[in-house]
């Protein structure tokens, strides 16, 4: 229980740092948004239909934009040495980080589809279930690179380096859900790409911490 | 030394024989390919899994001395899958005409995966020498493991809404005694090369690291 | 017959590369350890 709580109480942080900055959240609904418009005008008439496909691209991009400065803070202020020390399990950094992602990712989200659906077509109740899924996979993936990549040099431009290859099996279920008459194969796949991660993510997260 | 001795003649004398003996696969433009390509590929996987059990191991025992082995794993694994990706769009001109074809699953596989593990390097580099960037590295191999199924899985997936016009592939070639035969001492033969390479890259990795700690 | 010639040649090249690129790497290796500060 402890563990959840800590996990809660790290969550709860970060929320309550976005909630007084705002840094991270309207930048990624400004962007999915800007998205959408360039997108509309790489799909001349006749190509109407790839918009689904598309929705996957804008939301994995929005993901990474988050992503990008998730464990900027926490370097930046040496936290995450001082969290690493904490008498907590160092995989409860990860849960909360996920957790706050995904509240973002949520966020952005709440605003996209119903855009989506006004630019675009309507969106189903399959495509919504689907992007559900992919957030925890996308959370549970991006947090822990995230985290990989705030230790080195280079870390803005490493994280989508990373980061893409490996949501690719993320936008081919996505997409497969969204488009095809039969999603629940698709959504199957998100499920297990969503079990098998989180739990590497969470079984390794303390070795990409610990100094 | 032996090793590469082993891989030249294992693997000369295997492509000498599918050229010479087989000569071309029966429903193939070009199925002499399938002796390296395939050989290749295979060895390709054996090295990223050779890596990612280092990576395991280091993790597990905190041994430094894993990471120069699941480093030099990944580095020879790449070069393999590189090679994986030219002659399978080699193969692919060969047979359809096109050098690249998303309907081949195996190369959009490789592709997948040899963008995944070429960051690995740019992580690498990033990170200051030490056992935070040997364990850095090992969890990414540990993904990029988990990642081979995975994307394998994916691909087959996507087939379904992205072609609606199956690939015309004429089915693996007939394994027969004398295919097979030669497809093992090719197979033996890409196993050996990519062994010896390792064992070398990995000498000279080792130099490199004593020499540095000399200085 | 061509095709599967250069799948072969490039497996080839590819290996030779990679012995060229060990080779330099040697002999910067032993360059450096000549100029190993001596400590006799």
């Amino acid at each position: 229980m402890t563990y959840l709580r800590d996990a809660a109480a790290l969550a709860r942080k970060d929320l309550l740092l976005e909630l007084r900055g705002k840094e991270t959240v309207p930048a990624m609904v400004l962007f999915v948004v800007a998205v959408f418009v360039a997108f509309r005008f790489a799909l001349p008439q006749g190509q109407e239909r790839a918009a689904g496909g598309l929705l996957w691209v804008a939301i994995v991009l929005t993901a990474l934009l988050g992503l990008v400065r998730a464990f900027v803070p926490e370097r930046e202020q040496g936290v995450l040495d001082a969290l690493v020390l904490a008498p907590c399990d160092r995989s409860a950094i990860w849960l909360g980080k996920v957790l706050s992602v995904l509240a973002f990712l949520l966020i952005a989200e709440a605003a996209a589809l119903p855009l989506f659906a006004l630019f675009f077509e309507p969106v189903d109740a399959a495509t919504v279930a689907a992007v559900l899924l992919a957030n925890v996979g996308l959370s549970a993936i991006g947090a822990l690179l995230a985290a990989m990549a705030v230790a080195g040099r280079a870390r803005e431009v490493l994280l989508p380096l990373m980061f893409l290859p490996l949501a690719v099996p993320v936008v081919i279920g996505g997409v497969g859900a969204t488009v095809t008459d039969d999603p629940a194969r698709y959504l199957g796949f998100l499920a297990l790409y969503d079990g098998i991660f989180a739990i590497l993510a969470w079984a390794t997260f303390e070795y990409v911490v610990t100094e | 030394m032996p090793l590469a001795f082993a891989a030249l003649v294992l693997l000369g004398g295997g492509l000498g024989l599918a050229l010479l003996w087989i000569g071309e696969l029966e429903g193939f433009a070009a199925g002499g390919i399938f002796f390296v390509h395939v050989p290749v590929a295979l060895s390709a996987y054996a090295l990223l899994v050779w890596g990612a059990w280092k990576a395991l191991r280091l993790l597990w025992t905190r041994d430094e001395r894993y990471d120069l082995e699941s480093y030099t794993g990944i580095h020879v694994g790449l070069i393999f899958a590189l090679l994986t990706l030219v002659t399978g769009s080699i193969w692919a001109r060969a047979e359809w005409g096109v050098w690249w074809d998303w309907r081949d699953r195996q190369l959009v596989t490789f592709l997948i995966l040899f963008l995944f593990y070429s960051a690995y390097f740019m992580l690498r580099y990033s990170l200051e020498q030490g056992p935070a960037r040997a364990r850095i590295s090992a969890v990414y191999a540990l993904f990029g493991v988990v990642l081979i199924p995975v994307s394998f899985l994916a691909v087959r997936l996507a087939e379904q809404f992205l072609h609606r016009t199956p690939l015309i592939r004429a089915g693996r070639p007939d394994i027969e005694g004398t295919v097979l035969g030669v497809f093992g001492v090719c197979f033996a033969g890409a196993l050996a090369l990519a062994a010896s390479m390792y064992a070398i890259e990995l000498a000279g990795k080792r130099l490199d690291a004593r020499l540095q700690e000399a200085r | 017959m061509s095709y599967t010639w250069a799948a072969y040649l490039v497996v080839l090249v590819a290996v030779l590369v990679w012995v060229g690129i060990i080779a330099l790497k040697l002999r910067r290796l032993e360059r450096d350890v000549r100029e190993l500060p001596r400590h006799d």
